[in-house]
């Protein structure tokens, strides 16, 4: 009985560090598989699908610094300018959408979710290139931007759709498996 | 509204969960550090990309609409036209062709002395006009080398060197300038800068110079970081108003950069 909570963190650690390696295999694919595609695939945010599916279907905290952190490492490895404050943004705009708006843990809440969380990235990523235009008087097309935007959020929407319902039962799998069921989730999912 | 559970274990395995994912990150970016690491992981990359390129190029060809293959024929047709024009000028440009040439064989035996490298990563963004490549100063990599493909075909310059990585900024890029050259009845000297999509616009001709659709355009070595010589593209639009001070070009690229995973880095001229 002692045991129990310190397997529970240990657990609890496991997973998640195996969660860290899964973000590093997906930023991998992102930036080379996926972005190695032809338009429109190679717009697949498939990084953000994933954080917005862990999010919801996992932890909040997990995938709100999946959102942050694959923002965060793309744009310091120098694949995207505005990429880490798009991720900040969306992240927090994710966690209100998951606690507030779409809290049923619904592939319809998810898919609203994902929705607005891609929305948000597009208009945060666009705002910021903005400011960035004036302040270092680089030359962006905003007009491309704007429509490879509603491609981003396009896509964001086709990659729910088509593998939102395998990533959320393969997750719900894993953590019956794994772990006792429901204690992944962590405190901010409304009960 | 909806009830929360207790913060205090609520907050226990946040601070976990978060703990776990950035302790993992902060490992493996410290690994990265270590070349062996950085190396073998590269090698992952650039297999990835290999495989996504592949993948890529498979679904470029099948989903390759009819309708292109239609505007591919009349663009050929159209280059077939402008060759036929420049054919009566052919006696002086015998010589841009030696010119050129000569140029082609010294870019090959610059080959010697340039970096093989691949792609590890492309960008994320919109005009995906960035790539990671595999080599960086621990290699001799040097900030403003020349990136090429194929037979001397200009792919970019090298923007940013780190200890075992570098970006590659395309020649499409929006920040992108390269002085360059265009191969005609003489030598036009402009300044080639990247735009929207793969298309370059090559500003600051003469007006008085000559040139015309399917002019080749090459670097012009003035900024002494690229090399003379090496092929940029195809005038397919020559934009000349009476009032400006200056014509204007557009340039077609000679490849798509998705398709190219391995590029050669040629240090400055003189190094």
């Amino acid at each position: 009985m002692d045991n129990a909570p310190r397997v529970a963190t240990t657990g609890l650690m496991i997973t998640n560090a195996l969660y860290a390696v899964l973000f590093v295999f997906t930023l991998a694919l992102q930036t080379g598989a996926v972005a190695s595609l032809p338009e429109p695939y190679r717009l697949f945010p498939l990084a953000l699908v994933m954080g917005v599916i862990i999010l919801h279907e996992r932890s909040l905290v997990l995938g709100a610094l999946w959102l942050v952190m694959s923002g965060f490492i793309l744009e310091a490895r120098g694949l995207g300018d505005g990429l880490a404050f798009a991720g900040i943004v969306a992240a927090g705009a994710a966690v209100t959408l998951a606690l507030s708006v779409f809290a049923k843990r619904s592939f319809w809440a998810l898919l609203g979710v994902g929705i607005g969380t891609a929305l948000t990235f597009v208009i945060a990523r666009i705002l910021w290139l903005f400011v960035w235009v004036i302040f270092t008087r680089t030359h962006v097309q905003f007009g491309s931007l704007i429509e490879q935007g509603v491609v981003v959020v396009l896509m964001a929407i086709l990659g729910i759709f088509i593998f939102g319902a395998y990533i959320r039962r393969f997750l719900r799998w894993s953590r019956d498996k794994f772990v006792s069921k429901g204690q992944l989730y962590d405190i901010s999912f409304p009960q | 509204m909806a009830k929360f559970r207790s913060s205090s274990e609520g907050a226990r395995k946040a601070a976990l969960t978060t703990g776990a994912f950035l302790g993992v990150i902060l490992v493996f970016w410290l690994l990265m550090r270590v070349s062996g690491f950085a190396r073998f992981y590269e090698r992952i990359e650039a297999g990835v990309v290999r495989v996504g390129t592949g993948v890529g190029n498979s679904v470029s060809r099948v989903t390759k609409p009819e309708q292109s293959l239609a505007t591919q024929f009349l663009a050929c047709q159209e280059s077939t036209r402008a060759l036929a024009i420049n054919s009566s000028s052919y006696e002086s440009l015998q010589r841009e062709v030696q010119e050129l040439r000569a140029l082609v064989d010294y870019a090959n035996r610059t080959e010697a002395a340039g970096i093989v490298t691949h792609v590890v990563a492309r960008a994320v963004d919109d005009d995906a006009t960035r790539v990671l490549i595999d080599r960086g100063t621990l290699d001799g990599l040097q900030q403003g080398s020349a990136a090429v493909i194929d037979d001397g075909v200009l792919f970019g310059m090298v923007e940013e060197v780190r200890g075992t990585t570098a970006i590659v900024r395309l020649v499409a890029n929006a920040q992108s300038n390269i002085p360059a050259a265009v191969l005609g009845k003489q030598r036009t000297i402009g300044l080639v800068e990247g735009r929207e999509g793969a298309l370059l616009v090559m500003e600051f001709i003469p007006q008085d110079a000559e040139l015309g659709n399917g002019n080749l355009v090459v670097t012009s070595g003035l900024d002494g970081l690229v090399r003379e010589g090496l092929v940029i593209g195809l005038v397919t639009e020559v934009v000349s108003v009476e009032s400006a001070p200056f014509q204007q070009a557009f340039i077609e690229l000679l490849y798509e950069p998705r398709e190219w995973t391995t590029l050669l880095v040629l240090p400055p001229p003189g190094l």
